[in-house]
């Protein structure tokens, strides 16, 4: 099975960024100690918004995208204790948050029916669907961090879902966001 | 009412809540240890406020709990009014957008 995505993944060389920072994690220890996602999307925000002007603001905004994205790699993958990875480039243009992580193919499975879903919908709409969902007995909404990215952050959202050696997935997952959205203009 | 956690707390007077700190708690069941004691209050109250001026960041799951409890104010016709301010990201982005699950829930963001 191939590689499939969703949305557009940015592929640039790292060697024209203005700024890079990439911390690996091993996500058993964010679990034990949930405050160490947050510590991660603080430092990593606070250290990226001095490139912006309104820093403060550029340093909630990236705090809170970083964020979601580093609990959603803690929480699906399979394996606590495989390595996820986050990453923050800024090239002048646009600022780039990546996390990978490993996943099993339930996850895997969830994940390429909520992106097919989530690729060209309302976010909106699909925010409020999912909010509605949870409150059915027995019924859950993961994604709802990636739409409130979307939808509020206007973020541009890529996925990737990558098989690996023993049924399991590498998954990507970008949020690309330009200097007005970082600086919540 | 008087509680708090880790980064955050809640002071509560009759009809208000006004809570304060950084919201990013791992899951929608871990915010019941915040809403479960302000959804007690709202059912007492004929109008209930919740002020979320002083909270700096709130994650996905925290906008997912308060997603349930607006939806709870909507089928109880209970009447909520949630408070935010401008200066705060993702108050000014997500809060607002809550007013959007029913009428019955005044988002007032100044």
């Amino acid at each position: 099975m191939s590689d499939t995505t969703y949305g557009t993944l940015l592929d640039r060389p790292r060697d024209e960024a203005l700024g890079a920072f990439e911390i690996r994690f091993v996500p058993l220890d964010f679990v034990v100690h949930w405050r160490r996602c947050g510590l991660t999307a603080d430092y990593l925000g606070a250290a990226m918004a001095y490139a912006f002007e309104r820093r403060e603001a550029a340093a909630a905004v990236l705090s809170t995208v970083i964020n979601e994205l580093v609990e959603n790699a803690v929480k699906f993958s399979d394996d606590k204790r495989t390595e996820a990875r986050v990453s923050v480039v800024h090239d002048g243009d646009v600022l780039c948050v990546e996390a990978v992580n490993l996943t099993d193919a339930k996850r895997a499975g969830e994940l390429h029916a909520f992106a097919r879903e989530f690729e060209h919908a309302d976010p909106e709409a699909m925010f409020l669907e999912r909010v509605a969902r949870t409150t059915r007995p027995g019924e859950s909404a993961s994604g709802i961090g990636l739409l409130v990215l979307k939808k509020d952050y206007d973020a541009t959202i890529g996925i990737r879902v990558r098989p690996v050696e023993g049924g399991r997935s590498e998954v990507t997952v970008q949020a690309v966001l330009t200097s007005e959205q970082v600086e919540a203009r | 009412m008087k509680l708090s956690g880790e980064g955050y707390s809640v002071d509560g007077t009759p009809g208000v809540a006004v809570v304060r700190g950084v919201l990013r708690l791992e899951s929608v069941a871990a915010y019941e240890a915040i809403f479960t004691p302000i959804r007690q209050e709202m059912g007492a109250a004929g109008a209930y406020t919740i002020d979320f001026s002083g909270v700096t960041l709130m994650n996905s799951s925290g906008i997912r709990a308060l997603a349930n409890l607006v939806l709870e104010a909507k089928t109880h016709d209970w009447t909520l009014v949630l408070k935010g301010t401008l200066a705060v990201p993702w108050q000014r982005k997500s809060l607002a957008s809550l007013g959007a699950l029913t009428p019955k829930v005044k988002v007032e963001i100044h």
